[in-house]
């Protein structure tokens, strides 16, 4: 008799192993995909942004058509955009579409009839809008990520992220100075 | 060593909470800096609880005294998912929020209302609307300015239908509460089954079936043997407990013994509930969306 008992706590604890595997693994896919899901947040409010660029374009061509390079420097930075493929390549374009966004709208300061108009003034609203909206998905990107990476470090989730090949995710992180509006260079 | 670690203990807390909850909501009209009159503050609650009831859009109002360390773009943000205005899987929220002392204000567009309320229709409400009535001290008409806006853009081409026929999206959480005591009955029914077969495996086995219906729909096989185990304690207690308490010494059932209990069950549902009639708002989540001003 208690040999029987034995075999059956060996199955017991056998079967709460494989449940416990399968319930972790699953745990790690749901959280990896909540990561890539909201990574796809992110590529669609940079999106938005995009789509806002050449209403923007056509509105400010109209009062400042002499200011050329701006204009080639935004349609260098959304064209690198659509060319980028990791989501490193595609965090550095949407810094530059940042940079030159933000270049755009210090020399709409020398125009005050145009900065008056009230076409212009609702697409600075949208602009801004989708401004603050990747700000705030960037950080719940950066959240799913934070959760993810914890949890494949953290025992005893660790053992089945490394038996099963979870890598660890990158945080977004801002360029450097991409915080800061950049400063006219008048001189050239 | 001991004043090292005091002056840690003492900063930690300061640099982990910058966003300083304001407290939970009363209503739609949370006038948490006293701005605006009770009269106001009546007319806008009814205003903003009966457009809930007719369309599901949830619009939030609150009056805070200072933002803090916060800008005001990510106080709105973090207080619209702290409240969770709008129905949970829809969205359909707007949160106005003014930060008196700031001198700041931003209306923030729950994630269903975006296409409804535009960046664009927020900012004119922020810019041209409601400043001449903030300058001026005058926030019950400021205030009530900002919701009749946001009513307008949002009622302007809202399709009602979609919504209602969208309900069954509301969350697993109000599915839960809804079915909570018909979820007890049908323990107190499987217990008293289980009591009168007067043999202690079938908790169990009734465990393992609701565990492995768990482990198949959300994988969550840690279940099973908890479900299994929790079966079999509480046949084990009813089996052995079932003759002195439920039956007569004669073997008859003593049914009317449950009845009181089930009687005192069915009280408590007020309990789940915020007092005041407002019952919190649905789950809903912003994206950053809405516009900012300063007046």
């Amino acid at each position: 008799m208690p040999k029987i008992k034995a075999s059956w706590i060996l199955i017991g604890v056998a079967v709460i192993a494989v449940l416990w595997l399968w319930s972790g693994y699953n745990g790690l896919v749901s959280r990896d995909e909540g990561v890539k899901a909201q990574w796809a947040t992110v590529e669609s409010v940079y999106q938005r942004r995009l789509d806002l660029i050449p209403n923007i374009v056509n509105t400010v061509k109209g009062s400042a058509a002499q200011d050329e390079e701006i204009f080639t420097q935004l349609a260098d930075a959304r064209a690198n955009y659509a060319g980028a493929g990791s989501i490193d390549e595609q965090a550095a374009a949407a810094t530059q579409v940042e940079s030159a966004l933000s270049r755009l709208l210090v020399i709409v300061e020398n125009y005050p009839t145009l900065k008056s108009q009230e076409s212009f003034q609702m697409l600075i609203a949208e602009l801004e809008g989708s401004e603050n909206r990747i700000s705030v998905e960037r950080m719940r990107y950066n959240q799913a990520v934070q959760g993810y990476n914890t949890a494949i470090r953290k025992v005893p989730t660790n053992l089945i992220a490394g038996v099963f090949g979870f890598g660890a995710h990158e945080l977004f992180e801002a360029s450097e100075g991409a915080d800061q509006a950049p400063v006219v260079d008048f001189e050239n | 060593m001991r004043y090292w670690l005091a002056a840690i203990l003492f900063t930690l807390p300061l640099s982990a909470a910058a966003y300083v909850s304001p407290g939970n909501p009363d209503g739609f009209v949370n006038d948490f800096a006293n701005v605006i009159s009770a009269q106001a503050e009546a007319e806008l609650e009814a205003m903003l609880a009966s457009y809930e009831e007719q369309t599901g859009i949830e619009i939030a109002v609150a009056t805070i005294p200072r933002l803090g360390d916060e800008t005001v773009e990510t106080y709105a943000v973090r207080l619209f998912e702290e409240w969770g205005i709008g129905k949970q899987g829809q969205d359909a929220g707007a949160l106005f929020v003014a930060a008196i002392e700031d001198r700041e204000m931003r209306i923030e567009t729950g994630y269903g209302l975006e296409g409804d309320l535009t960046d664009a229709e927020a900012a004119h409400l922020l810019n041209n609307v409601i400043p001449p009535y903030f300058s001026q001290g005058d926030f019950d008409g400021g205030v009530r300015a900002g919701v009749v806006g946001i009513l307008q853009a949002v009622g302007a081409d809202f399709d009602a239908g979609a919504l209602a026929s969208g309900q069954s999206a509301f969350g697993a959480g109000s599915f839960i509460h809804q079915y909570f005591f018909l979820l007890i009955f049908v323990f107190i029914w499987f217990a008293s089954v289980l009591a009168r077969s007067r043999s202690w495996w079938g908790g169990g086995a009734v465990g393992a079936v609701g565990g492995i219906g768990t482990g198949i729909v959300s994988g969550a096989w840690l279940w099973l043997p908890i479900l299994i185990a929790a079966g079999l304690g509480l046949d084990y207690l009813v089996s052995t407990k079932y003759r002195s308490v439920f039956l007569h010494k004669d073997g008859s059932s003593k049914s009317h013994f449950i009845f009181p209990w089930i009687f005192f069950m069915g009280g408590g549902p007020h309990r789940w509930d915020k007092g005041g009639g407002f019952g919190g708002f649905g789950g809903g989540l912003s994206g950053g969306g809405g516009a900012s001003g300063r007046w």
